[in-house]
């Protein structure tokens, strides 16, 4: 019963606990409010999503972030958007590429079949949900702000703690009246 | 020592019984007990309600502004970062609810395409469509930048633990019936304008 306490704490921690990496992931923005400057934006077309081996209708922009670093914004005409976030992968070893593949980074040997620069690169999709008209949104003008990250999760842990440490109480309450 | 355990254990679950029902109770949040926001100038003007009609939600803003880098929050409704453009403003207005079942827990079921209605202290509307939802983690604050359109970025919190955010971007509609001329009046009075010239 021990271990099993124990276990559960574990995969508890395991499952709330960040995940580390040994290359920082840089940050990329959200396709509701992008940043950089468009490379390159199609309000409508059939176009490719990377790692989908199916083509889609719909608009296409492309935002660059930094000279690695590239992000997609694709919004279907059905209203199903895709977020693809381009890192190029000059800088990583194989060991480092291979820990992001397996958090669901997919690899593309030459990104020149992309429309970008020469060698590896990694990408990652995110998704989203569209209006699916075509609108495309200028890069933002302005820095982002840490209140996202300010605001409170709310207090679902705590209610689970205090239930799950009442619930202990009563329990253990039970088990000290048998002993005596 | 079995007795002082089991106290504690009660008291322990009559708290999280409170804490739940804090997060259902409907009729905190009514209009009729909503404390209008004090403000420096009693003419300025501020968001005070919401209204998603395709979730059913009709809510209570409250305005804060950052105290020390804290955003304060609130139990009784949605909260309006007061140190972002007023909604319908040029900017990006933020506004934060809590995913209860009572404020933005049904916030995810929101669908591009849909109207939200923000309510000020004037009696104004403004309407904003929504144009993206969106599932981020804390770390993405880029969501929050400022931008040159007229949007508001509505938020709450989702996911395992609430360890991700669920973000709804609505963008001013074109014309707004509250802040603009009405065009029908201004096409009558045309007509008349016209009909003496020829007369």
């Amino acid at each position: 019963m021990r271990a099993g306490i124990l276990g559960s704490l574990l995969l508890l921690v395991g499952t709330i606990t960040p995940k580390a990496y040994a290359q920082t992931v840089p940050s990329f923005p959200s396709c509701s409010n992008p940043q950089g400057s468009v490379k390159v934006s199609y309000s409508e077309g059939t176009h490719g999503i990377v790692g989908n081996g199916g083509t889609f209708m719909g608009s296409d922009t492309v935002y660059t972030l930094s000279e690695g670093t590239t992000t997609q914004c694709f919004c279907a005409d059905n209203g199903d958007g895709t977020q693809t976030n381009w890192w190029h992968a000059a800088s990583l070893t194989e060991a480092e590429i291979q820990v992001l593949k397996n958090q669901g980074w997919i690899s593309v040997p030459n990104g020149a079949l992309w429309g970008l620069t020469e060698g590896e690169w990694l990408a990652f999709n995110n998704s989203y949900s569209c209006q699916g008209r075509g609108q495309i949104l200028a890069a933002s003008t302005g820095t982002g702000g840490d209140v996202l990250g300010l605001a409170t999760t709310g207090n679902i842990l705590t209610i689970y703690a205090l239930a799950g440490f009442g619930v202990a109480s009563v329990f253990l309450s039970v088990l000290l009246r048998k002993n005596s | 020592m079995s007795r002082f355990f089991f106290f504690l254990g009660v008291i322990s679950i009559l708290a999280a019984g409170y804490l739940i029902w804090q997060r259902y109770s409907p009729t905190r949040l009514a209009f009729n007990a909503m404390v209008l926001p004090a403000t420096k100038d009693r003419t300025e003007i501020v968001p005070t309600s919401i209204e998603i009609e395709d979730l059913g939600l009709a809510l209570s803003i409250i305005s804060e502004e950052l105290i020390d880098n804290t955003w304060p929050m609130s139990n009784r409704g949605v909260v309006y970062l007061a140190n972002t453009p007023r909604p319908g403003d040029r900017g990006n207005s933020i506004l934060y609810g809590h995913n209860w079942p009572n404020i933005l827990g049904r916030l995810t079921r929101i669908k591009p395409g849909a109207t939200i209605s923000i309510g000020f202290n004037n009696g104004e509307r403004r309407m904003f469509i929504v144009e993206y939802t969106q599932e981020v983690t804390p770390d993405q604050t880029h969501i929050l930048a400022s931008t040159d359109d007229r949007r508001i970025t509505l938020y709450t919190c989702t996911g395992f633990f609430d360890q991700k955010r669920f973000v709804v971007t609505a963008i001013a509609e074109e014309e707004s019936t509250a802040f603009l001329p009405n065009i029908k009046m201004i096409q009558i009075i045309l007509m008349i304008d016209a009909f003496f010239f020829i007369s």
